[in-house]
């Protein structure tokens, strides 16, 4: 027999070991595809491994890519584990930017302590509004989360366009599509002088807070009893529907996060082209993490990587940008594949009956009651 | 025995990244390596397309001296700086930031590379390595106007919008002070898309105008083919822009302005490796050979087309100037007096409707 | 004046049939895919595949008949690959939709570069006798071409044939109560791959419809996220046929009403009438879950559950 402690590790280890394997192939199948186009795998795969992970600028700029990642992605998490799909982080993501930019252009700040702290709520309360709007028809009405976040994300996309096209309009710059520069005090932190900001920071501490509060607290198991099976906690009294809003609210407020930091260290302003879609890479990474936060840290990551280090594909090997959406939807083809294998080693000293208990947790909130 | 395998495997795996890093290749460096980032797929047939056009000339034209790295897609947002680092770690010394909210990187990145010259699209940076270059599509507009309002019968016309950007605005207004020379009774009517490139909400937003009874169209959206192919198979007339795509629409092809980088991009490389070029604004209109007129449609009838071309050659030798003043938005506010020519920076901050577009421009 | 708003209703209307027609394709393969408890949300992926599958073989064969033959056979492949994944491999099935439409973007986008600017025969209207020359009906939904005329017979079909036949009750059963179905002698691992890949082809019927009937050519990105609309209005028609098509021409016919609007010169910001069609989707959905708020669930309850047969 083998201890608690052990198994999770071992467990661990085989899902790190197993998902290498599940991208090794994925590479293995890709590199068919170079050999037919006339390219040489190997230098290819060398390109992107430098390109990701080869030297500091690019591990920096692999942290750079990730953070709005993990930060979306631990937004679906916080959801998730209520049972709560939310699609809509893309959206919550445009609303953070939002809150901060009218922080940064509208207060007479002129000190970061000052700006910074005012900018995250800012930030956090309009992507908790965000997502509060559809938990609220969700528990009130019933209306699929799902749904109505995803429809929600073109609203904010739009939104932030009027703004940048109207009201929001630089006043010097007047027509082109953004808002005046922030103000010095507005500008997040950088780290070691590159464009690491401390976003990753604040993903790394929810992260971390989430992993221990969820298994520590009484919050974290009823919410894990409302992930697992919303009717039994209903009838175990729990305040269901509350749970499941106030997760939405916070969930929205992490993705938000994602937002300020992107407007607040990289842009500098709001604009349109704040995010190429690091919300649904989020939710992505989310699922492929399977909704533990830590897990989500590590696997974007690594869709850091996979997304800076793409560019040598087009760079180098001079092949087109849709190769990049090749390679990346074969490796998380691979990965997925690859966890069905994962499980049986895994559980191959417990009974199979744990593996039924384990799917349970995974599917989407639309499914209620028992299999 | 599973387990067995797996580290059997790990260990090739690592094995085989120990062989990896040991083949760095090393090539000799041409005189000069430039970089060009466009922000949509290169296979719109329109604006992206014209610029990889543009490379391939380059290419062929300075082969041996030149080479290039291309990346399409690249959104405006962080991407844009990580690709150009990353250019710049290849060795490029040039590099062409072919859309307007590139600015912003360029600005970062220039400043971390002094040695490096960058070219910047429709927007100005009081910088010592960064030039600024304009495809002044206006002119072709205008010389599309004429030839559309010449040829409409019902003096209604219609244009397919992107976003509201000044660039945009130069092309819808230079159109309509263009069908307006020649016939002041016709009326412009603009539906915008809010996207560069969405080929079925194009052509929705062209079936949309055409039902309101316009019979010319003409667009500003990145690709170029599917309204070009709806208002052909809607018998309606069409005037392109940026790439020659006239044999889509052999029936109702009117002109339309075409852009060829080439030259342009053959003499800004040229400056560079001569170590004589100069951050100013380069301007790509009809005079420097960038701007072409696209050939005529088979409809367009002989009176019209020698009209067309000896405005085109006014304008070549600047005795024509597109926006000269008087010029009133569409509110009535004058914006440019009698007698003004304006200069680049005020045709940069264009933000209004010329008369003669039916509507005003939203702002609010 | 009567006249003038009569006509525009009427040319909304028109716009609201053909913007539907894509996205309600790949709406009604999804109901059949999800009712048999498999998620499919790969629609993206699949809807680009077909599109550039028609116009490839549209424009080699000069066939438009096997065109679109072709994109349903490719989506079909693409639904048997999902089902693979999620059938026999458990694999969860939102990852899997994801990088279905993550792959089939890159996929098409490759192989579509040699298709660009190839002429093609397009899907051209045609009109059906005395129908199409009914005043307001006749230009609204028989003015358009025979893909559009196919779904008018799709949908009832479709729901007739999900609750009234055989073949519908043991779809819904796979999909609501698998271990049932298989003990009742239903093969529930055939069903799931059959719904998928049927699923899948209409998608691919939807995404060759774009590009034929639509954009009369290929355009890399042509779906543009029609897919994931199309996975949103599945949830907003509650797996009905009849809801779905609602839905659709909700959606379609706001993206027509905000363009004819902007057409006949409102004077509004285009970014706030391009917020129509989403903001009049949830507001629509909201009112229609609050008035139906007794009803029994209608989601298939196994829906993205993995079948493990025997316990």
């Amino acid at each position: 027999m083998l201890s608690g402690h052990w198994q999770k590790l071992r467990r661990a280890g085989l899902y790190a070991l197993g998902s290498l394997f599940a991208v090794i192939l994925a590479f293995a199948i890709t590199a068919v595809f170079l050999l037919l186009v006339g390219r040489d795998p190997v230098a290819v795969y060398t390109g992107i491994y430098q390109g990701a992970f080869g030297d500091s600028f690019s591990l920096s700029e692999t942290l750079v890519a990730a953070t709005p990642i993990m930060l979306c992605g631990l937004g679906v998490a916080i959801a998730q584990w209520l049972g709560m799909m939310n699609v809509g982080v893309e959206g919550q993501l445009y609303l953070g930017a939002i809150g901060a930019t009218y922080v940064a252009l509208h207060c007479p700040f002129s000190q970061s302590w000052q700006m910074l702290p005012l900018m995250l709520v800012a930030a956090a309360v309009c992507g908790a509004f965000w997502s509060f709007i559809p938990g609220l028809l969700k528990v009130t009405i019933g209306v699929s989360e799902v749904i109505s976040t995803l429809l929600m994300n073109y609203v904010a996309l739009l939104l932030v366009e009027f703004l940048i096209h109207g009201p929001w309009e630089d006043p010097n710059n007047v027509s082109w599509p953004q808002t005046a520069a922030f103000p010095a005090c507005a500008e997040l932190p950088h780290l070691f002088g590159t464009r690491v900001h401390l976003g990753i920071v604040f993903a790394i501490i929810i992260a971390l807070l989430f992993a221990f509060l969820l298994p520590t607290t009484k919050i974290g198991f009823i919410s894990r009893v409302i992930g697992s099976n919303p009717d039994a906690a209903e009838y175990a009294h729990y305040k269901v529907k509350r749970y499941q809003l106030w997760a939405m609210i916070i969930s929205g407020a992490v993705a938000a996060l994602a937002g300020f930091s992107q407007v607040s260290a990289i842009e500098g302003r709001l604009r349109s082209g704040l995010s190429p879609g690091y919300g649904y890479t989020g939710f992505l990474a989310c699922w492929l993490a399977r909704h533990n936060p830590i897990a989500v840290i590590i696997v974007s990551l690594l869709i850091g990587g996979l997304l800076s280090g793409a560019d040598s594909l087009q760079l180098s090997a001079k092949l087109p940008f849709a190769t990049v959406n090749i390679l990346q939807g074969m490796i998380f083809f691979c990965l997925l594949a690859s966890e069905q294998f994962i499980n049986r080693l895994a559980n191959s000293h417990i009974v199979v009956k744990d593996l039924k208990i384990e799917n349970k947790k995974d599917p989407p909130s639309t499914v209620r009651g028992e299999a | 025995m599973k387990n067995k395998l797996m580290i059997v495997l790990l260990g090739v795996f690592f094995l085989g990244f120990g062989l990896l890093s040991s083949q760095a290749a090393t090539n000799s460096l041409p005189a000069l390596k430039v970089g060009f980032l466009c922000v949509g797929p290169v296979s719109d047939m329109g604006w992206n397309y014209t610029e990889q056009q543009g490379k391939v000339y380059l290419e062929k034209t300075l082969a041996g001296k030149v080479e290039t790295v291309f990346a399409e897609s690249v959104h405006e947002s962080a991407e844009a700086e990580r690709v150009m680092e990353k250019m710049i770690a290849q060795g490029c010394k040039l590099i062409f930031a072919a859309s307007y909210g590139y600015l912003e990187p360029v600005l970062r990145v220039s400043a971390r590379h002094p040695d490096v010259t960058f070219m910047q699209l429709s927007r100005f940076a009081d910088k010592n390595n960064i030039g600024t270059y304009f495809g002044l599509t206006g002119e072709g507009f205008y010389l599309a106007g004429v030839t559309a309002g010449r040829m409409t019968k019902t003096n209604k016309l219609g244009f397919v919008g992107s976003h509201p950007v000044p660039s945009t605005l130069w092309a819808i207004n230079a159109y309509t002070l263009g069908v307006h020379s020649v016939n002041p009774k016709a009326k412009v009517k603009v539906v915008w898309t809010e996207t560069w490139i969405d080929p079925v909400l194009e052509v929705e937003a062209a079936k949309g105008l055409i039902d309101t009874g316009i019979d010319t169209l003409a667009f500003d959206q990145s690709d170029s083919l599917p309204i070009v192919k709806a208002a052909e198979s809607k018998g309606i007339k069409v005037s392109g822009c940026y790439a020659d795509v006239h044999q889509f629409a052999p029936k109702q092809w009117l002109t339309g302005p075409n852009l060829n980088w080439g030259p342009f991009y053959v003499k800004t490389c040229q400056a560079v490796m001569d170590h004589n070029w100069k951050n100013g604004v380069c301007i790509c209109d009809m005079g420097s050979g960038v701007l072409e007129l696209a050939p005529f449609g088979a409809s367009v009838p002989e009176p019209v087309r020698k009209e067309v071309l000896a405005l085109k050659e006014k304008i070549k030798s600047g005795k024509l100037v597109i926006f000269a003043g008087p010029i009133k938005d569409s509110q009535g506010a004058e914006r440019l007096s009698a007698g003004q020519k304006p200069d680049i920076q005020w045709i940069s901050k264009m933000n209004f409707f010329v008369q003669g577009i039916d509507g005003n421009l939203p702002k609010n | 004046m009567n006249i003038e708003i009569g006509e525009f209703l009427i040319a909304v209307s028109a716009g609201m049939v053909r913007s539907a027609t894509p996205v309600l394709y790949a709406t009604l393969g999804e109901i059949i895919t999800e009712r048999s408890g498999i998620l499919n949300v790969g629609l993206e992926g699949i809807m680009l595949v077909g599109a550039f599958t028609g116009v490839a073989v549209t424009y080699n064969i000069h066939s438009i008949v096997l065109g679109l033959l072709a994109a349903m056979l490719v989506g079909l492949l693409m639904g048997l690959f999902h089902a693979l994944l999620c059938v026999h491999f458990n694999a969860n099935q939102v990852g899997t939709g994801i990088a279905m439409s993550i792959f089939g973007t890159g996929l098409s986008a490759y192989l579509g570069m040699d298709y660009v600017g190839k002429q093609i025969n397009a899907l051209g209207a045609c009109k059906i006798p005395v129908l199409s020359d009914l005043p307001v009906i006749g230009p609204i939904f028989f003015s358009h071409d025979v893909l559009v005329y196919l779904t008018y017979l799709l949908v009832p079909l479709m729901a007739f044939i999900i609750n009234r036949t055989r073949i519908g009750l043991t779809l819904r059963a796979v999909g609501e109560e698998p271990r049932a179905a298989a003990a009742a002698g239903v093969n529930v691992v055939q069903t799931r791959y059959l719904a998928t890949a049927i699923g899948a082809a209409l998608a691919g019927l939807g995404g060759a419809y774009l590009s034929l009937a639509y954009a009369q050519g290929w355009s890399e990105n042509i779906a543009a996220g029609r897919g994931w609309i199309a996975v949103g209005l599945v949830l907003f028609a509650s797996w009905s046929p009849f809801r779905a098509l609602i839905g659709a021409y909700l959606f379609g016919g706001a993206i027509s009403l905000q363009l004819r609007l902007q057409a006949a010169g409102l004077d509004v910001s285009p970014y706030l009438l391009g917020m129509l069609p989403y903001v009049l989707v949830i507001v629509v959905l909201s009112i229609s879950t609050w008035r139906r708020k007794n009803a029994p669930s209608s989601v298939p309850t196994a829906l993205g559950l993995p079948y493990i047969p025997q316990v």
